[in-house]
């Protein structure tokens, strides 16, 4: 049974009491603070970060690749075969690399397995 | 209103001042309004509001908007910071003045509300049935109060309070209903006529 039907004067002073005027010393104060307070910098987020850092250092790869080749003589095909080398080695990485990392950690002997 | 909110916050967030204060505005009485019946004092209740509010300030750039609306998020830090205060007077007062079994803050809250003046809207709706709410709601459990006035006090939703306790939707569920019940049970001597 709710609250309401249970006790329905109950449930209407409660609600009464939900919004109180706040006094003019107390607001006063607040919104200073609201104004005036500096605001906290805002934390970066890890994935957010892991995220960019990843997309930069494949461009940084592909693009020095590419330069390498271009001045090895490659000429306009140097783009394609950086590109084409950079996005298999990182294919390459995630299909067998990682799971193969995530794997010895599952492995790893816990604090339950030591003892 | 809750998309409002998400827009006011994502500007606050950016830091941006006339959408913080436009969400203070929108919620400073509700949240006055739930610290006092939390905390069942009104100086301590104001001393909570502002520390909320600062702490507000503090964590609203790491607030996420897609993590839900704003106002569970706001109340989380008040619900919070209402314990926490309550915790510290449990431990200011020390073991001897503690409840035997279970009460603990709460009890010191029933002290308090005992001894006090009635408040301006106690007196307006009759002050021995107001403090004997007070009182009633003063002897719940933390969690059994704070879900009670989250429910039957601000109107929040079982979603909402589930994302303002961090708990799951059928525990917030649990807690209201208890939290009622025992409030039912140390009502019984007002009739609903009396009331």
């Amino acid at each position: 049974m709710s609250f309401e039907r249970m006790n329905p004067a109950l449930a209407a002073r409660l609600r009464a009491s939900a919004d109180l005027t706040v006094p003019a010393a107390l607001d006063h104060r607040v919104r200073t603070a609201l104004r005036t307070m500096p605001l906290a910098k805002r934390a970066f987020s890890l994935p957010v970060m892991a995220l960019g850092l990843a997309i930069a250092a494949t461009l940084a790869m592909t693009v020095s690749l590419a330069l390498s080749l271009a001045s090895a003589g490659a000429g306009e095909n140097s783009v394609l075969i950086a590109t084409t080398v950079v996005v298999g080695y990182l294919g390459f990485s995630s299909v067998v690399v990682l799971p193969l990392l995530l794997k010895l950690r599952t492995v790893r002997p816990g604090p339950e397995t030591t003892a | 209103m809750s998309d409002t909110d998400l827009k006011l916050a994502r500007r606050a967030r950016r830091g941006n001042r006339q959408a913080l204060e436009a969400l203070y505005d929108r919620h400073k009485g509700k949240l006055l309004g739930y610290l006092f019946k939390m905390l069942g004092n009104r100086q301590t209740a104001e001393d909570v509001f502002q520390e909320v509010w600062i702490k507000v300030l503090q964590a609203l750039p790491n607030y996420r908007p897609t993590q839900g609306s704003f106002r569970p998020w706001l109340f989380r830090v008040a619900a919070n910071a209402a314990v926490d205060r309550l915790r510290k007077e449990k431990r200011r007062a020390g073991p001897e003045l503690d409840a035997p079994a279970g009460g603990g803050a709460s009890e010191r809250v029933v002290d308090q509300i005992a001894g006090e003046a009635p408040s301006p809207e106690s007196e307006s709706i009759g002050t021995e049935i107001a403090r004997d709410l007070d009182f009633a709601l003063a002897r719940l459990p933390e969690r059994q109060r704070n879900a009670v006035l989250l429910r039957h006090q601000q109107g929040m939703s079982y979603n909402e309070i589930s994302a303002t306790l961090r708990v799951p939707e059928g525990t917030a569920k649990t807690l209201v209903h208890r939290g009622v019940r025992a409030l039912r049970e140390k009502l019984t001597n007002w009739s609903d006529d009396e009331l």
